[in-house]
């Protein structure tokens, strides 16, 4: 052969593909690479529009979208001087710490930017007022500045995770995971609307950024799983229940968003799945087993219940528990011991028997939460596993007892009398029911003998059908016109009622007794347990704990009868009604009628009764959501095998060229750089590197070559020995590359997400 | 020129393996005559057979010369050789017309142009006026004196030399009259192997001497026939085209390519793949003969003189590299 070397000098040495491979850098210069941020930017501030339903007013979205800003244009800036490109996203890092640190500091900071110590401390104690903001509040959620602070980290986060993925990595497309992620957060969450506008607005800038980052437009495939990725997210999220989502996305322990939102809500929801599983189980002194509590839905807005907003005091030890307010030392009280072992419960609040006096067997980390009523909880650790022993001083007052303690003068509990626009018909059926009631206490117990004794069925289903599940006053309303509904409507129609009794009244999230082990003392608690009921509040007594739905266990005796008849038949002398709310012979309809007070622990403010494997009752819908995630995942994996597939079993004139197509895009699959404009020649140098001189796939690279160049440029069709060649190749470069290299090729398959071949048309 | 026509078609076409053979040939032999220069060779070779003309530019003494007269010597054609001075007259070149007293006519005696290969030497050493004599006969493949039409013989080559253009009394050649060669080399310093290799052949005698013709006239136009029939598919005249066109609206350059320099690039890719025994243009071919082939026809902008050669290769290269390599034709 002649030896025809190029007479130009320069040119001897065989140019190589790496010289010019970045198709970003080679087409988007100067102005393009600001361009670049510019779009990671503004796509990012969108979808952060996107969770605007989740909190009120706009700083929350502004700070952030700053703090962004300067984090993408340090790095940018950096590049712009020739920086390197890790070198600028670190740049964009330590821009994106000192911007956070002034938002976050509070002048802890020198100069207001540079942390100290006091300012991590600062942070801690910020995240901690947010994760309590966050699981206690619903949304929309008023922005304090420990949540202003939390999304301005956040947000910085993603600002430098973007531009490291998009400009040091450069895999602009994989950035759709980062913002897909940020726009299915308001679909996690149960009552809140997803900004549909603001998801095509991210989705519109997630496209414009595949665009600018290739210099061209994106190809089909890149678009179409794009697309789709984000449509299936959307719509799977958006029909899962809440309980679902929540193992998944952690809430249980207190740390998703989703908790934030009223529990009561979406209890339907969650009461008609099936599938309970066993959440604890305990054994307890009391001969008719504990209902054990949760949490206290104090607020009532008119719309629903939630959870006092109380941030965690750091003193309040619970081996210094309060004593429970406002039960006078004449009272007659039961002493129950009870050893709970807690099984798939995942919570931040503590399932206690009420009113708890002393509680052993869990670590610091647990805080009482105020003096209003016992009840535990923990920001840093879930009640998954938790084995603890808690002895508890339930009421069980005489006749005599009661009538004198009502007597005494009340302490002020408006926090618990506050409903505002209760509907007339409520306020007079209220008035009608107690008509005959001789006091307060009475009035109580007439109330919920109203609801256990009269025309009031149970039912799940009833509520969702007519419209109005829920526990707001409108609901309420209906309720009580209906008659049908279940323990969410009971609970909270008897609290509104009582309230506009004033008698002071909020409601018990928890879970009943459960179901008796044989005959002895041992008690198991199924995710169908979960129940709520209505406390009412009486000086002498305490909180005492009301049954209103019918055919949830019994009450107790001394709740059985009013004042009027004043007959304590064996309620002023009964000692077998311990239990501080019923003596309930719960057992049975715990058991019978499972899924009927199973108000979702994920979506209540403390309890999430999740196991780890899914969702309370929801195994097929954890198993359909893991499928869906799973063909999400997928789908760019498909799509890439169906486009090989099509490929090497293309048949002349366009054999060999969907087969070296197949090879380029394979080999950038695997992070080989290719020059797109370099000859095939040239690449075929490149590919050689990559299976080594000696192999017999560089063999199969000669073949397809001189295929390629006879095909394309010889006029003379290629035959079955290019994608014979191919697949010798693609086979050799697959082995020849990490397993890391690999798993990203087929997951992330970027020669899907970017053109290569940008002038000339697929090859069918 | 219509003589290599009649040839090609009346006998068949050369085999590209006996193209390439020959080529071998005339290559190696040259070679041991020029060390270490094969680029330059080969461009050389490429640049007879596609029936264009050579430039040969560099410092005095790297041998450009001694490499158009080894070219002249292995074929086995006709040769002749014009030392351009400043004062070289136009008629020295082409030729005049004397008055035969016996035939009273006047009767025309062909200058050094007609001959099959012609060196021109330090052509930039002439005045315009003489320069253009030569290189007017370069596109017409005919000498006009007096009125006469007298066709040049072929196959016809012109390899001219020049000195860059710092040197004392040279006159630059204009672009108009660039253009018209088909392709610029520069053959540069050799390596010390090579100058030692040089000095020892030297010792005995030149190697030029030893040089014998390897290829006959007949077998060079039939060598030059197959060339033209080298085929160029679509994509690689878009390729061609694109690359051309790149250095249209190039902002480092005051002056892209002609017209003329893409048919050019496309007979001498032709030439290129004929040598390399192959029957049809690759991209890879396009690429090696750019520099060479439009080189010397970009005028740069803000910069002149013997760096503005390599800058204009540099240039040159920076485009093919960035010019994609089209594979199949766009979807209409």
């Amino acid at each position: 052969m002649v030896d025809l070397r190029s007479p130009l000098q320069s040119r001897e040495a065989p140019r190589s593909g790496t010289s010019k491979v970045d198709s970003t850098d080679r087409f988007a210069p100067g102005n393009a690479r600001w361009l670049l941020s510019t779009v990671l930017w503004l796509t990012l501030v969108f979808a952060l529009a996107s969770l605007h339903p989740l909190f009120q007013g706009a700083v929350w979205w502004f700070v952030p979208a700053l703090v962004s800003a300067a984090v993408l244009a340090a790095s940018a800036a950096a590049r712009a001087a020739h920086w390197p490109s890790a070198v600028a996203s670190l740049a964009g890092l330590v821009v994106g710490g000192l911007a956070t640190t002034l938002v976050v500091s509070g002048g802890t900071a020198i100069l207001g930017v540079i942390p100290t110590a006091e300012t991590l401390e600062r942070v801690r104690v910020l995240a901690a007022q947010a994760q309590d903001s966050i699981v206690s509040d619903q949304a929309p959620i008023a922005v304090s500045d420990a949540m202003l602070g939390v999304v301005v980290v956040a947000v910085a986060a993603a600002a430098v995770v973007l531009d490291v993925v998009a400009r040091v990595c450069k895999m602009p497309a994989l950035t759709g995971v980062l913002y897909a992620v940020v726009i299915v957060v308001p679909s996690l969450i149960p009552d809140v609307a997803p900004s549909w506008a603001w998801v095509v607005a991210t989705v519109v800038g997630y496209l414009a950024l595949l665009i600018v980052s290739s210099g061209r437009r994106p190809s089909r495939a890149g678009v179409v799983s794009g697309l789709a990725a984000v449509v299936v997210a959307g719509v799977v999220t958006s029909l899962l229940p809440t309980s679902l989502i929540a193992p998944i996305t952690g809430v249980g322990s207190g740390t998703g968003i989703s908790t934030g939102v009223n529990p009561v809500i979406n209890l339907g929801d969650d009461l008609r799945r099936g599938d309970p599983i066993t959440v604890l189980s305990y054994r307890s002194s009391a001969p008719e087993g504990d209902y054990l509590k949760l949490v206290d839905l104090v607020d009532f807005s008119g719309t629903r219940w939630s959870p006092a907003s109380t941030q965690l005091d750091r003193r309040n030890s619970v081996d210094d528990l309060p004593a429970a307010p406002g039960i006078s030392t004449s009272t007659r009280r039961d002493t129950v011991t009870t050893d709970v072992s807690v099984n798939l419960l995942r919570s931040p609040y503590l399932p206690l028997p009420v009113p708890a006096t002393k509680i052993t067997g869990i670590s610091d980390a647990w805080k009482y939460v105020d003096d209003s009523g016992v009840t535990v909880r923990s920001t840093s650790e879930g009640s998954q596993g938790l084995d603890y022993r808690v002895t508890s001083r339930p009421v069980d007052p005489t006749r005599e007892q009661i009538v004198s303690a009502l007597a005494q003068p009340s302490d002020d509990l408006s926090a618990y009398l506050d409903v505002d626009g209760v509907p007339a018909s409520i306020t007079r059926l209220a008035s009608s029911v107690t008509a005959d009631s001789a006091n307060p206490f009475d009035a109580a117990v007439a109330l919920q003998n109203y609801f256990r004794n009269g025309d009031f069925s149970y039912s799940e289903d009833t509520p969702v059908r007519e419209g109005y599940d829920g526990s707001g006053l409108d609901m309420v309303e209906t309720f009580l016109q209906r008659k049908s509904g279940y323990c969410v409507h009971f609970a909270s129609a008897m609290a509104v009622m009582a309230r506009t009794l004033d008698i002071p009244s909020r409601i018990a999230v928890g879970f009943l007794p459960g179901t008796r082990v044989g005959s002895g003392e041992e008690w198991t608690v199924s995710s169908n347990d979960l129940h709520t009921w209505p406390e009412l509040y009486f000086q002498g007594l305490g909180w005492v704990p009301f049954e209103p739905t019918v055919g949830m266990g019994t009450t107790s005796s001394y709740l059985q009868e009013t004042g009027a008849e004043a007959t304590p038949s064996a309620g002023a002398t009964d000692p077998a009604s311990p239990s501080a709310s019923a003596t309930p012979t719960a057992s049975a309809p715990s058991a019978a009628t499972p899924t009927s007070t199973a108000s979702d622990p994920s979506s209540t403010a403390g309890a999430s009764a999740s196991s780890g494997a899914g969702g309370i009752g929801g195994t097929p819908l954890v198993v359909g959501g893991v499928a869906a995630l799973v063909v999400v995942l997928a789908l760019p994996w498909w799509l890439r095998m169906g486009r090989r597939r099509r490929r090497l079993g293309q048949g002349p004139p366009d054999a060999a060229l969907s087969a070296w197509r197949e090879v380029i895009d394979t080999a950038r699959d695997l992070g080989i750089s290719v020059d797109q404009a370099a000859t095939p020649q040239q690449t075929a140098t490149v590919l050689l590197a990559s299976v080594g001189a000696q192999s017999s796939a560089a063999a199969a690279l000669d073949t397809l070559t001189a295929a390629l160049s006879r095909e394309r440029f010889g006029g003379v069709p290629a035959g079955e020995e290019a994608s014979r060649s191919a697949r010798a190749i693609l086979s050799a470069l697959r082995s020849g590359s990490s397993g890391f290299e690999r798993a990203r090729a087929s997951l992330v398959p970027r020669s899907l997400f970017v053109q290569a071949h940008p002038r000339t048309a697929e090859g069918a | 020129m219509t003589t290599t026509q009649t040839t090609a078609a009346d006998s068949t076409l050369m085999e590209l393996g006996e193209v390439q053979h020959h080529a071998r040939t005339i290559l190696d032999a040259i070679g041991t005559v020029i060390d270490g220069k094969a680029g330059a060779i080969s461009t050389a070779l490429t640049v007879l057979l596609a029936e264009g003309h050579l430039l040969i530019e560099d410092v005095p003494g790297v041998g450009k010369t001694q490499l158009a007269r080894a070219l002249a010597k292995a074929v086995d054609a006709s040769v002749s050789r014009i030392q351009f001075t400043p004062d070289l007259l136009p008629s020295d070149i082409t030729g005049v017309s004397i008055f035969d007293r016996q035939s009273n006519d006047f009767e025309f005696k062909p200058g050094p142009v007609f001959a099959n290969i012609v060196i021109g030497d330090e052509i930039n050493r002439a005045s315009p006026k003489t320069q253009s004599a030569l290189l007017e006969s370069l596109e017409e493949r005919q000498v006009t004196v007096d009125g006469i039409s007298h066709p040049l013989p072929t196959p016809f080559l012109v390899v001219a030399t020049q000195n860059p253009v710092e040197m004392e009394g040279t006159y630059s050649l204009p672009e108009a009259q660039r253009d018209r060669f088909m392709a610029r080399i520069s053959l540069g310093y050799p390596d010390a192997e090579s100058e030692l290799r040089m000095l020892r052949q030297r010792e005995t005698g030149s190697p030029l001497d030893a040089l014998t013709p390897l290829v006959s006239l007949e077998q060079l136009r039939r060598m030059i026939a197959a060339v033209r029939a080298v085929y160029v598919a679509r994509v690689v005249e878009r390729y061609a085209v694109d690359i051309v066109q790149a250095t249209r609206v190039h902002p480092d350059l005051r002056l892209g390519a002609s017209p003329r320099a893409t048919l050019q690039l496309m007979r001498a890719a032709k030439s290129w793949a004929a040598l390399n025994g192959r029957g049809f243009v690759i991209p890879d071919d396009v690429d090696a003969l750019s520099g060479p082939v439009l080189g010397h026809r970009l005028i740069l902008a803000g910069r002149s003189g013997a760096g503005a050669v390599s800058a204009a290769y540099d240039i040159v290269e920076s485009i093919v590299r960035a010019t994609p390599v089209p594979l199949d034709e766009p979807a209409s």
